[in-house]
């Protein structure tokens, strides 16, 4: 069986707040800083109504799943709290939720554990979740020190775990958080505990965390050469640790537009893309790497990366990531390289971003359904 | 400020502890401290030294603990203690827990206390490149342009990103560590000095410790780190201050 036939499309929304004053572009940074008095609650109820219904009908066209993260301060994310949305989501849905997720350092990790220990019982087990250790802009908006944030990150994933499978009540005496009485409920109806991935951007300690702990391993924002490098890594290390490096381990992510042509593809795509790079990841080095937030192997490589925050030019973003635009045909070529090139069979679409009009949403959302994925899904028959 | 003359201190010992910038040198303060008879003991804290190999405490009492261990290792306490910055905020706390060992102490523009009504500027919110500047009132001193240039084009930004983030992890994010709850434990003779164009302490954050009982005196034209924006009027000041207590 090739990578395709078990491959995964999952259906990704980042639930953007566009509606930002005609002098956002003179700003430095969306984030962190970027006022709340620029956030308007009526446009913003319409577009978490919105965003929901659009997020429906992924389910309801088939996507294996529908993926949430968390971010704060920001125009990027109105989901602060994507346990909520996900909670809203489970009783109108039938496939996967993903949480991808919360920075378990930010809260208390007891209280994060008894959060998806509800999603996972509420939606009768179809709960999956990651653990970023969250941008270096979450650092500024959050009560938790960046040069602690490693430590403290792992030490809650060590105690979620334990919430999770041991019998309670137990005692946990960490450098950060220490319990009495760790007894959480509810507990996970997945045994042991959901399928848990680490979010990361390639550095060796997200890296080793994952294939210690057994978890996936998924990166965001570096080139896609760099991300197999780091991929191949991550197995050997996952095999170092005894777990079986399979492709649902490695999940990638994917920012996909289908119409009639390739020309139209790109037409319709571009500004979207373009917005989402420029302005909604829009932010400063000073915000992006906390003082203590990067250990100093990742310190060395981020002063001599090129800043993806803010800068942005279409043909080097097409070069570097995974971005297609263009007739159902030329997608799925494009998808299925990549599934096979990365030894991945969970892909995390990003089939909407930044401004996109909710047609476009629709379309794009539909045509990848219809004519992309079982495009995929008839190679598997035609090679068998 | 006094123009009194300096008293000689025949070799009688005070401890430095630097402030946010960490010590790329001797200041010319120190410098007078020493002219004056005092022989000056500036204990290596690490991380403000941008050494590899330390990563922040995981809580501020783990940060006092490693403090405490540089200084004792000197063998200079009890003594006079004069700190700055940051290093102000943990000379306040050595003579609150440990007054056996603080016969003196002197803050220069110290950490500890967060006004909201005088936020000042947040140092970590500004371009790494433009930091120093807002340190001094006089410009950036040499021994800070060239901080850890000895290191080189590779290692040299590591140490001040390792400096910086040691700093950080003191004073993250308001560089407030509850001084105003204890501040009435301080029982030996005080004094704390302020620029007068303080940018991240403005001048009046300081009443907050006037209000707990350590006499404040302003000096003018200077920045941040006093010591180097008016070397001559903080070690005058300094001298006049320790010949008075330290009997």
């Amino acid at each position: 069986m090739g990578l395709v036939d078990q491959a995964e499309f999952h259906f990704f929304h980042f639930f953007p707040y566009t509606d930002l004053p005609a002098d956002h572009r003179e700003r430095a940074s969306l984030w962190v800083d970027f006022s709340n008095a620029n956030y308007d609650p009526t446009v913003g109820h319409d577009l978490y109504n919105r965003y929901l219904s659009e997020m429906l009908l992924a389910d309801k066209l088939g996507y294996d799943g529908l993926v949430l993260n968390e971010h704060h301060n920001t125009q990027y994310s109105m989901n602060p709290a994507p346990n909520l949305t996900a909670a809203a989501l489970i009783p109108q849905t039938s496939g996967w939720i993903s949480v991808f997720g919360t920075p378990p350092n930010l809260g208390y990790p007891n209280r994060l554990a008894e959060e998806y220990a509800m999603l996972d019982v509420m939606s009768g087990g179809r709960l999956r979740v990651a653990f970023p250790l969250g941008t270096g802009m979450e650092y500024w908006a959050n009560a938790v020190n960046p040069a602690t944030a490693r430590a403290r990150f792992r030490e809650s994933i060590d105690i979620i775990l334990h919430c999770w499978t041991d019998d309670g009540p137990r005692s946990y005496e960490g450098d950060f958080y220490t319990y009495r009485y760790l007894n959480p409920w509810p507990r996970p109806l997945q045994q042991p505990h959901p399928e848990c991935y680490i979010v990361g951007t390639g550095s060796p300690e997200t890296i080793e965390l994952a294939a210690e702990l057994g978890f996936g391993y998924s990166v965001v924002f570096i080139p896609r050469t760099v991300q197999l490098q780091v991929f191949d890594r991550y197995r050997e290390r996952l095999a170092h640790h005894g777990h079986e490096p399979t492709p649902e381990k490695v999940a990638i992510g994917v920012m996909a537009y289908v119409a009639e042509s390739d020309a139209r593809a790109e037409e319709e795509f571009l500004p979207h893309v373009m917005y989402f790079f420029e302005n909604a990841l829009r932010t400063t080095p000073r915000y992006l790497n906390p003082p203590g937030y990067v250990t100093v192997p990742e310190f060395r490589k981020r002063i001599q990366a090129a800043d993806v925050h803010g800068s942005a030019n279409w043909d080097d973003l097409v070069a570097i990531n995974r971005i297609v635009a263009g007739t159902p045909e030329k997608v799925a070529d494009a998808i299925g390289g990549w599934i096979e090139e990365a030894g991945s069979n969970r892909l995390t679409l990003n089939l909407t971003l930044g401004d996109m009009p909710h047609w476009k949403v629709v379309k794009n959302t539909t045509l990848f359904a219809e004519e992309v994925i079982p495009r995929l899904r008839a190679r598997k028959e035609a090679a068998a | 400020m006094s123009g009194a003359a300096p008293v000689a201190a025949d070799g009688a010992t005070l401890v430095y502890l630097p402030g946010i910038a960490g010590h790329p040198a001797s200041s010319p303060a120190l410098d007078a401290l020493g002219d004056a008879g005092w022989h000056v003991v500036v204990p290596r804290i690490p991380g403000l030294d941008g050494r590899s190999g330390f990563w922040a405490p995981d809580d501020y009492l783990g940060w006092l603990a490693v403090v405490w261990d540089a200084l004792d290792a000197t063998g200079a306490l009890p003594c006079p203690v004069v700190g700055a910055s940051l290093g102000g905020m943990l000379a306040a706390d050595l003579a609150v827990f440990r007054p056996e060992a603080v016969t003196a102490s002197v803050l220069l523009a110290p950490f500890g206390i967060f006004d909201e009504s005088h936020p000042g500027l947040d140092l970590y919110a500004v371009p790494t490149a433009e930091r120093m500047g807002h340190l001094f009132a006089k410009g950036v001193p040499e021994p800070f342009v060239e901080r850890f240039a000895e290191l080189g084009p590779e290692d040299g930004p590591v140490a001040r990103y390792l400096c910086d983030a040691a700093a950080a992890s003191l004073l993250w994010p308001l560089g407030d560590r509850g001084h105003a709850g204890r501040l009435h434990r301080l029982t030996c003779p005080a004094l704390a000095l302020w620029g007068e164009l303080d940018e991240l302490l403005p001048v009046a954050t300081s009443q907050a410790w006037a209000d707990r009982g350590v006499p404040v005196e302003v000096v003018a034209g200077a920045g941040h780190l006093l010591e180097w924006d008016e070397p001559d009027g903080v070690a005058g000041r300094l001298v006049e201050f320790l010949a008075s207590v330290i009997r």
